[in-house]
Order: structure tokens, then C-alpha cells, then sequence
């Protein structure tokens, strides 16, 4: 057993800290470190060197923690900033995409919940003694000639502006992911760790999902009238949405681990 | 020699060490000093991501075994390895001949 001070054992506790790479390469490094460490030590000792002194020698010949480290992390051979960069802004589209996708997907669940529970569901109802602009009044009646008040067209507004701008929203998105996928033709690995994206999505679509309900559970209002479905609809694209980002982070987390 | 320099050739070197027989990374670092007369003496633990890259490359071969006590990794020369080496040897000839030619020596 090696004696605290002993420092190779330092050397390999400090390699063993700085090596953030996957867990079986790490080991493999580890043990090929100790193994030609040892052996440089012993042929420094029959060369007439102390033991502190062969291991201080082997140490100085295999070189610094960073330098080792810096040769092993492939991830930090490449132009970091440049790739970083170039990939975060990618990642900033295909999550914004992914969004615009989702408010489009909600606009379809508002137009069945308009369907099976009828539009007051998502339209919600005007507050009582809430005073609506006769300007905006006028506007609502004249979208919606059926209508027999400024509240109940306000209410019908929101149910069908929740559907079809939501929709053009989906619609948005579907052009930016045609243009994401032009633009990532090339297939090349990013400099990103793999599981950065999924990550990211599914803790803002999570967050979203808790928020909506929130909003939902404590009737808040947006505009002149919104009910739970408003929200509701909402949290369940965004539940989905996080729930389809889980297994591309657990095959990334797996890939990591793995190497 | 600038290491840079020495980089770019770094896994030529290695697979000419290892066209000698199978050796575990102190071994083939050692020979690789020795080779060169001390003129290639890289940082030692910057030698192994080499291995490791020709070994994902199908180039080399590895396998543990146990000397002193302690686990090694042994590395070998695949088929491949063998004729990526001969090509690169090829090419270096070409080169080093054409370097030797502008430079005024003989080859």
C-alpha cells in the first residue's frame, strides 16, 4: 500500500478529479498512467534514484495533469469558442422551433377542446366588473356577428384566436425546421455534449407545463377573458413535448457513460 | 523538434514502433525515445491518446494483461495497421526524397 504522500498516488488523485470524460475511458487512462508511472519509477530506482525521487522523475516525464488531460478531452482540441458558439445558436433554433411546433400543436388541442367542451371551455368568461374598451368591444362584435354582447364575443374571440394563431405559429415552426435541417445536412457531431439539447428541452418544457397548470389552477386571466383550457392546452403539449425529449437524453447519458 | 511537428507524425512513429511487436505503452514510448536518439521526447502521457485514436481507428489492436502485479494494456499492429503503415511509408519516402532534392543533399 502506497504511503499518503506518495506521488504518483497524488498525481493520479489529481488526474483521476481533472478527467471529465467518460467513465470506462477514464479508467483505462487511470490504469495505463499508473502502470507507466510505476514502471518509469522502478527503472529510475535501479538507476540508482531514490523511490521519491524515481517517481518525482517518472511524474516530470509523463508530463502535467492539464497537458494529459488537454491531450485525452478531443472536445477541447477543436476551435472551442468558434464551434461552441456556431452550435449554440443551432441549438438556440432547433429548441425555438421545437417551440413554435408546440404553441402550433396547442392550437390544435384548443380547436378539440372547442370542439368537445365548447368554447367558453378555452375562451373562459369575462371577471365581474371588469370594464371592456368600447373600441375593443366593437372590434369582437364585428368578428363575431352571432354574438349578442361585448363578454360573449370577447369569450369567442379568445377560443378562436387561441386556435388559428397558435396554428400560424406550428406554421412558423415548420419553416425553421426546413431551414434546421438544410443548415445541419452535414450530420457532423456538435461540440455540445450530446445530452445539452434534451436537457435544455425538457426542462423548459417542463417548466412550461408547471406554469400553465398553475395558471390554469388559479383561474389567472390574459387579455379580456381566458379560461383553463387557454392554459390547459397548452401544458399538455408541453408535457408531451418533454416526455418525447426523455429518451434522447437517456441514449445520450447511456452513450456518455458507456464511451 | 518543434512537438507540433512531431504531432503530425506521431502515429507514423507509432505504428513503425509497433511493426517490431506488441508492446504496452511505456515499452512503445520507450522504444520510440530510443529510436529517435532522444529526439522525439514528447511528454510521455500524451502519447497514450495516439494509441487510443489508432485503436479507434482499427489501426492497432489492445488487450490487458498482468505484469508486476498491475493491469497493462498491451497494444498490436492490425492488418490494417500493417498496410496504412506500408502506404505511409510510401508517402513518406516521396516526401523526405523531394525535401532532400530542394534542400541541396542527397538522399
Amino acid at each position: 500500500m502506497s504511503t499518503p504522500t506518495d506521488p504518483i498516488e497524488e498525481y493520479l488523485d489529481l488526474l483521476y478529479v481533472r478527467l471529465r470524460i467518460a467513465p470506462r475511458r477514464a479508467r483505462r487512462i487511470l490504469a495505463e498512467a499508473e502502470d507507466h508511472l510505476r514502471e518509469a519509477a522502478a527503472q529510475g530506482m535501479a538507476a540508482g534514484l531514490t523511490e521519491r525521487e524515481a517517481q518525482e522523475a517518472a511524474i516530470s516525464g509523463f508530463g502535467s495533469v492539464r497537458a494529459v488531460v488537454r491531450a485525452h478531452d478531443t472536445r477541447l482540441q477543436r476551435l472551442p469558442a468558434v464551434a461552441v458558439l456556431r452550435d449554440l445558436v443551432l441549438a438556440a433554433w432547433m429548441l425555438g422551433t421545437f417551440g413554435l411546433l408546440a404553441v402550433g400543436a396547442s392550437g390544435l388541442v384548443a380547436a378539440g377542446m372547442n370542439l368537445l367542451f365548447g368554447p367558453r371551455f378555452v375562451g373562459g368568461t369575462v371577471p365581474a366588473g371588469a370594464k371592456l374598451a368600447a373600441s375593443a368591444c366593437q372590434g369582437w362584435l364585428a368578428d363575431n356577428p352571432g354574438t349578442h354582447s361585448c363578454a360573449q364575443a370577447a369569450m369567442l374571440e379568445t377560443s378562436v384566436d387561441a386556435v388559428s394563431l397558435r396554428i400560424a405559429a406550428g406554421l412558423l415552426g415548420l419553416l425553421l425546421l426546413a431551414g434546421y435541417r438544410l443548415v445541419r445536412r452535414d450530420g457532423l457531431p456538435g461540440a455540445l455534449p450530446e445530452a445539452f439539447v434534451p436537457t435544455v428541452a425538457i426542462s423548459l418544457f417542463g417548466a412550461a407545463t408547471a406554469g400553465l397548470v398553475w395558471l390554469a389552477s388559479t383561474g389567472a386571466v390574459v387579455g379580456a377573458t381566458s379560461g383553463p383550457g387557454f392554459f390547459l392546452s397548452g401544458a399538455l403539449v408541453a408535457l408531451a413535448a418533454a416526455a418525447a425529449f426523455v429518451p434522447r437524453l437517456r441514449r445520450a447519458l447511456l452513450r456518455h457513460a458507456r464511451g | 523538434m518543434k512537438a507540433e511537428r512531431l504531432k503530425g507524425n506521431l502515429d507514423l512513429l507509432l505504428l513503425s514502433v509497433l511493426a517490431a511487436g506488441p508492446g504496452h505503452g511505456y515499452a512503445i514510448i520507450s522504444a520510440l525515445r530510443e529510436r529517435s536518439e532522444g529526439t522525439f521526447d514528447l511528454p510521455e502521457g500524451t502519447i497514450y491518446p495516439a494509441l487510443h485514436r489508432l485503436e479507434d481507428a482499427g489501426l492497432v489492436s489492445s488487450s490487458w494483461a498482468v505484469a508486476q502485479g498491475r493491469r497493462r494494456r498491451v497494444y498490436a499492429l492490425t492488418d490494417r495497421g500493417e498496410a496504412a503503415l506500408a502506404a505511409e511509408r510510401t508517402e513518406w519516402r516521396q516526401f523526405a526524397h523531394g525535401i532532400h532534392a530542394v534542400l541541396g543533399w542527397s538522399a
